[in-house]
């Protein structure tokens, strides 16, 4: 019988790496602190699983996973409205003119791999999926991080076409790339 | 002749899925011609390419933590839980 650290532990011992992950994911203090609760009251419930053949902290994150994608799943279907079948876009509106062509500057972004060892640019990049509206969050969240498949992400997002999605990702990156753009690579960031 | 707009989209579906190949002869004609939006593919791939990456920076950076308060208070649920 594998044995589990004291549960009263568990808010100093883990608390803060569930938080960090559940924060990353929903973007959302207040509820990153009630899945961090969740799990550790579900794992309560569910010690006699514990099979111990992974580290007590991967078991509890394995369970903070499920519960932060119920969670997301829930408050994809509270709100009311699809984004994606939206005909405009805020951001769109703003970069291109009414044929269709670049009405901002697309400047080259010189050597753009020497951010990435920097801490501050992840900093930058992730405040920029932090600005996003919260859907398009989660959809960067579950493609770009999760690296779902589209027929997986429609269905978690309850998108009824891999079209819908498609412009949605394209919306997504115009305001991701804008974002770094003003923030860090181009000339006025600096 | 495809515009920036459209062209831009189809840069963030070949990320998603093979072009036809009317689609990426349209591609590749107006990025020839383009060089915003040569800049703005490139950077959709280096995005696109990095962005995995961004979870594990942010955790390990160890910046943000559960607050005394939340931790006291899942605490004393954990001690009322019946176990």
């Amino acid at each position: 019988m594998p044995t589990l650290t004291d549960p009263n532990l568990w808010p100093d011992l883990y608390g803060d790496a569930l938080y960090r992950h559940a924060l990353f994911r929903l973007r959302d203090p207040m509820a990153a602190e009630e899945m961090v609760q969740e799990t550790f009251l579900a794992a309560l419930q569910g010690r006699d699983r514990f099979a111990g053949n992974s580290a007590e902290k991967t078991w509890l994150i394995g369970i903070l996973k499920h519960k932060i994608i119920d969670h997301l799943r829930k408050t994809i279907r509270e709100r009311p409205h699809n984004e994606a079948s939206q005909p405009f876009d805020e951001m769109e509106e703003s970069c291109f003119d009414d044929s269709g062509h670049w009405q901002i500057k697309v400047g080259r972004w010189s050597n753009p791999d020497n951010a990435l060892d920097n801490e501050q640019f992840w900093r930058t990049l992730n405040d920029c999926v932090s600005r996003l509206p919260p859907r398009m969050a989660t959809l960067f969240i579950l493609r770009e991080i999760d690296g779902l498949e589209s027929e997986a992400i429609c269905q978690e997002m309850a998108l009824s076409s891999t079209n819908n999605l498609w412009t949605m990702l394209s919306r997504m990156r115009l305001r991701l790339r804008q974002c770094l753009e003003l923030n860090w690579f181009g000339d006025g960031a600096k | 002749m495809l515009n920036c707009k459209q062209t831009t989209d189809l840069i963030s579906h070949s990320l998603e899925h093979t072009l036809t190949l009317r689609q990426q002869l349209g591609l590749k004609l107006h990025l020839l011609m383009c060089h915003l939006c040569r800049n703005y593919a490139h950077q959709l791939r280096f995005l696109h390419r990095i962005a995995p990456s961004l979870n594990a920076h942010i955790e390990a950076q160890h910046e943000q933590t559960l607050s005394a308060t939340a931790k006291a208070k899942i605490r004393a649920k954990i001690k009322d839980h019946p176990h």
